[in-house]
C-alpha cells in the first residue's frame, strides 16, 4: 500500500498504546524511559507525516492501468 | 328557397366559437407520444400527439416553451396540459399545449418502491451486512464521472482533510442507458483490483431521470455484494436512492462523502498534540515517583548512622554473653556446692537445737513425774487407805468395824476401825 514504515494509523495506534502503558502505572523505571523515548518519536513521526505529506496521488483506472488523473485543481 | 350560403371564415370561426365555449375542451390533460416534432425559430414548437390509433395536432407557443423542464424528442412519452381551439387560417383543429412533462416518472416512483420494498424483504438494506468504514484508509476509490465537478470535490476535500491517503478514480458512466452497467463493472473492478479500503459511489446533483441508475436491481446488488466497505453519495441531502439504502454509508452528498471518508488532520494534530504531552506528564510522574521512593529510602537511619545498626547488634551480644555465662557447668556446680555447705550447716544446727530442746525437756517431765510418784509422797509420811480395793477419801465411807487396808511407802498393814470421829 504506502510504504514498509509504519503506517500513520499504525503508528497513531501504538502511540495510544503506549500511553495507555504508561498510565497503567505497572512499568518499571527503565520501561516507562523506553517507552517515552518511543511514544515521543511517534507522535514526532505522526506530525512528520502529516506535515511533510504532499497532495494526495490520485490516479484513474484507463484500460485496466493506473493513470494520472488529469487536471485536479491544486 | 334557395339556401343561404356561409363563408369558409364564417364556418373557422364559427367552428372556433362552438370549441372555445366547450368547457370540455378548454382544460384537457392528455396523454400522448410526441411525433412530427418541429420547433420553430421564434422557438414556437409544432408536434403531433398520438396513441395507437390517433392523432392530433400540437403547438406550444415560446413563451410556454421556455418552462420546458426537459428537451421533447421523438417518440417521448408526454403528459399534456391546454385547451383545444380552432386555426382558422388553415381550418385545423389543434391542441394549444401550455405544459407538458415527461410521462413514465410516476413509474419511476413506482418502480423505485416495489424495488425498494423488494431489497428490504430480501435483507439487503440489514445492518448486519453493513461493512465497517476503515478509520484511516490508505487508498480511496472514487466510482463516478471523470468530468463532472463531484469528483473534483470530493479530491479537493480529501487533500486538504487528509493528504496521506491514495485515491483512484473509476471512470463511470453516471446516467443515461449505459450507466448501470457501467457503474456495477466498475464496483466489481474494484473489488477485482483489491486497491482500495473504501469506495465512494455517486454523483452530483440531477433530476430523478439522472440519478435513475443509482436505483437499478442491479446497482443495488453489485453494492451489496462488494466487499469493499462503500459509502453512496448520490445527488443532494434529499435524493435517497436504492444505493443509499444498500450502501454501508451514505453520504448526503459527494462533498459529504469526502468528509466521511477520511479524519481531519487538524483533528488528528490535536489528538497527537495530546497523546504526547500525555506521555510526557506520565513519564515525568513516574520519574518523580521513583525518586521519592529513592529518597524515602535513603532518609531512613541505616543510611544516616550506619552505627547505629552495630550498637544494637552490640547489645545483643552482650546480653547473649551474659546469658551464656550463666550456662557455664563449673559455676553452676560451684554454686550448688555451697548450696549443699549451707543446707548441711543448717541441718547440723537444727538438729543440736532440736536435740537440746527435746532432752531439756525430758528432764523437766521426768522432775515433774517425779514430784507426782505417789511414793514418793508416801516416802514424806502420808499413806492410803483402801476398803475393798477402793480408796477411801472421806470419813463418811468407813463405818465402826470395817477392815481397811492400810498402805504405806515401804509396806501394808490390815486395820479395824474401832472410832470415828468426824470433823466438825
Amino acid at each position: 500500500m504506502m510504504d514498509k514504515k509504519l503506517s500513520f494509523e499504525e503508528a497513531l495506534q501504538k502511540l495510544e498504546g503506549l500511553v495507555k502503558e504508561l498510565e497503567s502505572g505497572n512499568l518499571e523505571l527503565e520501561a516507562s524511559v523506553t517507552k517515552y523515548n518511543e511514544g515521543i518519536n511517534l507522535a514526532k513521526y505522526c506530525h512528520d507525516l502529516l506535515k511533510d505529506a504532499e497532495n494526495v496521488i490520485v490516479k484513474m483506472v484507463k484500460d485496466d492501468e493506473l493513470v494520472d488523473f488529469p487536471n485536479t485543481n491544486e | 328557397m334557395e339556401r343561404k350560403y356561409i363563408t369558409v371564415s364564417a364556418l373557422n370561426k364559427y367552428l372556433k366559437y362552438r370549441l372555445d365555449n366547450d368547457q370540455n375542451l378548454q382544460n384537457i390533460l392528455l396523454k400522448a407520444e410526441i411525433s412530427n416534432y418541429k420547433r420553430h425559430s421564434r422557438g414556437h414548437i409544432y408536434f403531433t400527439l398520438k396513441d395507437e390509433e390517433s392523432q392530433i395536432a400540437a403547438v406550444m407557443f415560446f413563451n410556454n416553451a421556455k418552462t420546458l423542464l426537459f428537451d421533447p424528442k421523438e417518440g417521448d412519452k408526454v403528459i399534456v396540459e391546454g385547451y383545444v381551439s380552432v386555426y382558422e387560417a388553415a381550418g385545423t383543429y389543434q391542441v394549444y399545449v401550455t405544459k407538458m412533462s415527461q410521462d413514465g416518472i410516476g413509474d419511476l416512483y413506482q418502480a423505485y418502491e416495489v424495488l425498494k420494498q423488494q431489497l428490504f424483504e430480501k435483507g439487503l438494506f440489514s445492518a448486519d451486512h453493513k461493512r465497517k468504514i476503515p478509520l484511516y484508509p490508505h487508498t480511496v476509490g472514487i466510482i463516478t464521472s471523470p468530468t463532472g465537478a463531484a469528483v473534483h470535490d470530493v479530491i479537493n476535500i480529501i487533500n486538504r482533510r487528509y493528504p496521506l491517503c491514495k485515491i483512484i478514480v473509476y471512470p463511470a458512466l453516471v446516467q443515461g442507458d449505459g450507466a448501470k452497467h457501467s457503474l456495477v463493472k466498475m464496483i466489481e473492478k474494484a473489488n477485482h483490483d483489491c486497491l482500495c479500503d473504501v469506495l465512494i459511489v455517486g454523483r452530483g446533483g440531477g433530476s430523478i431521470e439522472d440519478l435513475w441508475a443509482f436505483n437499478e436491481e442491479i446497482v443495488a446488488y453489485a453494492v451489496f455484494q462488494s466487499q469493499i466497505p462503500i459509502i453512496s453519495a448520490v445527488g443532494h441531502e434529499t435524493d435517497y436512492t436504492i444505493v443509499d439504502f444498500v450502501s454501508d454509508l451514505r453520504a448526503p452528498t459527494p462533498s459529504g462523502a469526502a468528509e466521511l471518508v477520511v479524519p481531519d488532520q487538524i483533528v488528528l494534530r490535536q489528538t497527537i498534540a495530546k497523546l504526547q504531552h500525555k506521555t510526557q506528564f506520565l513519564y515525568t510522574a513516574k520519574v518523580l515517583a521513583c525518586r521519592q521512593k529513592l529518597k524515602a529510602i535513603t532518609d531512613t537511619t541505616i543510611f544516616h548512622r550506619p552505627q547505629r545498626l552495630l550498637e544494637r547488634n552490640m547489645l545483643r551480644l552482650i546480653s547473649t554473653t551474659a546469658r551464656l555465662e550463666q550456662t557455664d557447668p563449673f559455676k553452676i556446680l560451684t554454686k550448688n556446692q555451697g548450696l549443699i555447705d549451707n543446707f548441711t550447716k543448717r541441718l547440723n544446727v537444727n538438729f543440736r537445737m532440736n536435740y537440746d530442746n527435746h532432752a531439756h525437756h525430758y528432764q523437766t517431765t521426768i522432775n515433774k513425774l517425779e514430784l507426782l510418784n505417789p511414793l514418793a509422797i508416801m516416802k514424806k509420811g502420808y499413806s492410803v487407805i483402801t476398803k475393798k480395793s477402793k480408796i477411801v477419801r472421806s470419813i463418811t465411807e468407813i463405818s465402826i468395824a470395817d477392815s481397811l487396808s492400810l498402805q504405806l511407802a515401804d509396806g501394808s498393814a490390815d486395820c479395824v476401825v474401832k472410832t470415828i470421829r468426824r470433823d466438825a
